[in-house]
């Protein structure tokens, strides 16, 4: 970060490197859209190399990258600029459909693993924007409690209670979704 | 759900309990089936989302940063660092040394020319070109000399 501040580009693309992916997924999390997830990718990292010399080392660079990415996302958010919008359409029993496709699979897993991702994103836009923040970081980026913490300058008791709430919610939309797509009615679809 | 401990099944499965915590989780799981229910639907959902997808950002998101990133204006510090890095710095003292051992000569020895600043200056760097040349005594090295020589190119590219 150092050189990144001094304005050394190499350095900074090195580091876009090792870094982009998450801070991509979790803006992704956030909007619920590729393109929008890119643009804040693009701007948390821009303004990151501009502000690279608020950088401390006392810091661990992934919980000071993220807590740029988490303001960045929750102030575009509130300002309007990028509305959360949900994503996920509904058929006329109410079943998520038009996600894009995950990995490629049987037609009957892919159809089925988009359902869930839309689920589940339809279950994170209905979080308030602390819980889906200390969610994404925690199931998705794999942080801990304590660097959660950090980022949301909150406790980590704090964090304990909003990412039981928020997986709780996940869990639970999860849940009636596979009870539906269990259903009679689904199956005869 | 009444059970305070079902607060704590989400922090148990994400093994952030410390071990006295985690026990007392255990041992009443073992006696509350509600609890057992939701901690099984937790472990279940967590499996579930291990197994989402992840975004995959497109390549030319970094094209696009990176020229963003290049189009911004250098740091003060770079532009800073341009003007005072080794290089640059040794032979412009040397070449300011240089100048105020000729004024001093100039000074010195301008009584005697009927043309103290054109007469002076000629004879002052004739008299003394051998401590102009010699390029130890004003801390000039072949390098520096190259660079003394392109200062005004070194100069252009420093400047913001």
């Amino acid at each position: 970060m150092e050189r990144v501040a001094a304005g050394d580009t190499a350095a900074f693309a090195a580091l876009y490197d090792r870094h982009h992916r998450s801070v991509a997924r979790f803006a992704h999390r956030f909007v619920q859209d590729a393109g929008k997830a890119e643009e804040l990718t693009q701007d948390i990292f821009v303004k990151l190399y501009r502000h690279a010399g608020r950088y401390r080392a006392t810091a661990r660079f992934k919980t000071f990258l993220f807590r740029v990415a988490a303001n960045h996302c929750l102030n575009e958010v509130r300002r309007g600029e990028y509305r959360v919008t949900h994503v996920c359409q509904h058929d006329e029993e109410g079943r998520p459909v038009e996600m894009p496709a995950p990995e490629a699979q049987s037609p009957e897993r892919a159809v089925e693993g988009r359902e869930l991702e839309a689920t589940v994103a339809d279950a994170l836009q209905r979080l308030s924007e602390r819980e889906r923040t200390a969610f994404a970081l925690c199931r998705f980026e794999g942080m801990s409690y304590r660097d959660i913490a950090e980022v949301l300058s909150a406790s980590e008791a704090a964090v304990k209670s909003l990412i039981h709430r928020a997986t709780l919610s996940v869990a639970k939309a999860v849940e009636a979704w596979q009870a539906g797509a269990s259903s009679p009615a689904r199956s005869e679809a | 759900m009444s059970c305070t401990v079902e607060d704590d099944l989400t922090a148990y499965l994400d093994g952030e309990l410390s071990v006295v915590e985690a026990a007392r989780v255990r041992t009443h799981l073992a006696s509350c089936a509600e609890c057992r229910a939701t901690e099984m639907l937790l472990r279940r959902t967590l499996t579930e989302l291990a197994a989402l997808p992840a975004f995959e950002p497109s390549a030319g998101l970094r094209r696009r940063v990176l020229s963003e990133v290049e189009a911004l204006p250098r740091p003060w510090r770079e532009r800073l660092g341009s003007w005072f890095r080794p290089g640059l710095l040794a032979p412009v003292a040397g070449v300011a040394i240089a100048g105020a051992v000729a004024l001093l000569v100039v000074g010195t020895h301008g009584h005697r020319s009927s043309n103290p600043l054109a007469r002076g200056t000629e004879l002052a760097v004739a008299e003394n070109y051998d401590l102009l040349t010699d390029y130890e005594v004003v801390g000039l090295s072949p390098e520096d000399l190259e660079v003394v020589e392109h200062l005004d190119q070194l100069s252009k590219e420093g400047r913001p």
